[in-house]
């Protein structure tokens, strides 16, 4: 199995607040990795370490064998590593179908070498995996909470990475929406873009149904790591959610 | 659609070929004088729009390019002698890479922060070319002049079409970077530059080539507009006016279209000339910024985008209509 991502050893502190103090995590090529932990458990400052929005103060991250410390937020993209966000971003004047394209422009460098295809065929078809085919000249503002989810994940597909993080995206979701949502990125590492993910959430009956590993956290540490069942099961891990009194 | 598009593309070759006839049909030095400035002023809307009016990154500082390019052909001109046309390409790209150098460190900052910034260059330039040991080479408050013109003004119709073919050449190019991918992602910054990083694309290098071809092109329309008017000094072209006129112009026209700021540019110039008997001195441009206001606060979309949109619609239904 190819080590898709590595981290080694990762610090970030803010002023005073120690918010990551050591966590190592190794991603290999075809894992859906879970993270879960407590709000302020330092999961998504773990995202923007990784994706190069903070510099870490300590530790090393591994793209695909290569460090990618240093480098800023587009070359790490263009290393191989997308992001979707905690709360979904767009760009609100810019129609469903210029947002993949705009992400293709990056994606496509690499994707030249493998497809020939027409562009606006190419976002065709990405609209068409996350299901907004019929959604192509909206405007953001014209989509729903799950349309807008389904646009990030169409963005990061078109970025053609190797590996995706996602960050609470059934947040705000009923638990039809994510069923949906969870098809929908099953059928992107189906089809091998990403085959690699790394999914934060709250909602532990989705990340139940998709992850084949977790990894929990708390207070900047890692605290437990194993499957889903394992995790749940940790004192460590009951402990940090609800606290120190739980028999 | 692709009738649509002919359709289209026959509206604008017919505006083209009435502009380039203006001088069959409109006699009057005075109003072909006015014409050519609104020609130069077009190159310094459309400029502006390319980069502030794409970016998000709103400068007040617009003269300072447009000034570096005409105070640059002026001197290359009267004092070193060179050729009209070879000086006022080399102040176009001295405009170019002087202007971005200057601007690159201000990319850091964005906002108010960045208006701010910005608004201090051309105060820059206006001290420099006051400054007592530089006034022998600047001219000082009063300036350069005679500049050698492009036609002599019973000709004013040679200066009209020159700068009519090279303000059509530079909006039409502008135009296809506008709609472009490139384009595309200049408006992605101005809606969320943090975003467009993270789709893997340089918003550094996308601004600065927002910025070197707007610099370009301010820097151009600054040496056209001196050789127009034989002349250079500080309060005819770095002054504040020109820059509110310029914005007033880009916020008719609907910023980021390039199309509806060039109407604007040209409804601008043609506006100030109409009020000029009704409101004679200081008042002109007050009742002008009153207009162009209303303009503002009733279409904050673009007056002039509107209308272009709302014409091309009624085609197109009538089209369908027909079918």
């Amino acid at each position: 199995m190819t080590k898709v991502l590595a981290v080694k050893h990762l610090r970030k502190s803010f002023g005073n607040i120690e918010a990551i103090r050591d966590i190592s995590i190794d991603v290999e090529e075809g894992d859906i990795l879970g993270i879960i932990g407590p709000n302020g458990a330092g999961k998504t400052t773990l995202f923007n370490l990784i994706t190069g929005v903070h510099p870490q103060d300590g530790g090393e991250i591994l793209l695909m064998g290569s460090s990618i410390d240093g480098l800023r937020t587009f070359e790490r993209v263009n290393r191989g590593i997308a992001r979707s966000f905690q709360f979904a971003r767009n760009f609100p004047s810019t129609t469903v179908v210029e947002h993949i394209r705009m992400a293709m422009l990056s994606g496509r460098r690499r994707e030249r070498t493998k497809t020939h295809g027409d562009t606006r065929a190419r976002a065709e078809h990405i609209a068409d995996v996350v299901q907004l085919s019929e959604l192509l000249e909206k405007l953001p503002g014209q989509l729903t909470i799950e349309e807008l989810r389904k646009l990030e994940l169409a963005m990061a597909m078109a970025v053609t990475p190797h590996i995706l993080l996602i960050d609470e995206m059934f947040a705000g979701l009923t638990e039809e929406e994510s069923g949906r949502i969870t098809g929908i990125i099953r059928t992107m590492i189906e089809s091998m873009t990403p085959s690699t993910i790394v999914i934060i959430d709250h909602n532990l009956s989705a990340l139940a149904g998709i992850a084949n590993r977790v990894v929990a956290i708390d207070l900047g540490l890692k605290i437990a790591e194993g499957s889903f069942e394992e995790v749940c099961a940790n004192e460590n891990v009951k402990k940090a959610y609800l606290g120190e009194y739980v028999q | 659609m692709k009738r649509e598009n002919n359709v289209t593309n026959i509206a604008w070759i017919a505006i083209v070929v009435l502009l380039f006839t203006v001088p069959l049909y409109i006699r009057s030095l005075h109003w072909l004088g006015i014409l050519t400035f609104a020609n130069i002023f077009a190159l310094f809307v459309i400029s502006w729009d390319i980069s502030s009016g794409h970016t998000g990154y709103l400068s007040l500082g617009h003269t300072f390019f447009i000034g570096l390019g005409g105070y640059s052909s002026a001197i290359l001109t009267h004092h070193l002698g060179l050729p009209l046309y070879p000086s006022i390409c080399i102040s176009a790209f001295s405009s170019m890479i002087i202007g971005t150098i200057l601007i690159i460190p201000a990319f850091r900052i964005r906002g108010p922060y960045f208006l701010m910034l910005s608004f201090a260059l051309p105060l820059f330039l206006t001290s420099l070319v006051r400054i007592g040991y530089l006034t022998g080479i600047t001219g000082g408050h009063m300036g350069l002049f005679p500049l050698p013109v492009f036609a002599p003004v019973p000709e004013r119709y040679k200066t009209y079409l020159l700068t009519l073919s090279i303000t059509i050449a530079f909006s039409f190019l502008v135009w296809k970077l506008s709609t472009s991918d490139v384009g595309f992602v200049f408006k992605a910054i101005y809606q969320d530059e943090e975003l467009v990083g993270n789709l893997g694309l340089n918003a550094f290098k996308y601004k600065l080539v927002s910025f070197m071809i707007s610099n370009f092109i301010a820097g151009l329309g600054g040496a056209l507009w001196v050789h127009n008017i034989g002349s250079v000094a500080p309060h005819s072209i770095l002054d504040l006016y020109i820059m509110v006129e310029i914005v007033i112009a880009v916020m008719i026209g609907g910023e980021g279209s390039i199309i509806g700021p060039l109407f604007g540019s040209y409804f601008c110039m043609i506006l100030l000339e109409v009020i000029r008997p009704i409101a004679p001195g200081p008042w002109r441009l007050l009742v002008f910024t009153l207009i162009g206001g209303g303009i503002i606060a009733a279409r904050p979309g673009g007056f002039f985008i509107e209308i272009l949109r709302t014409v091309r619609e009624i085609f197109v239904r009538r089209m369908q209509l027909n079918d």
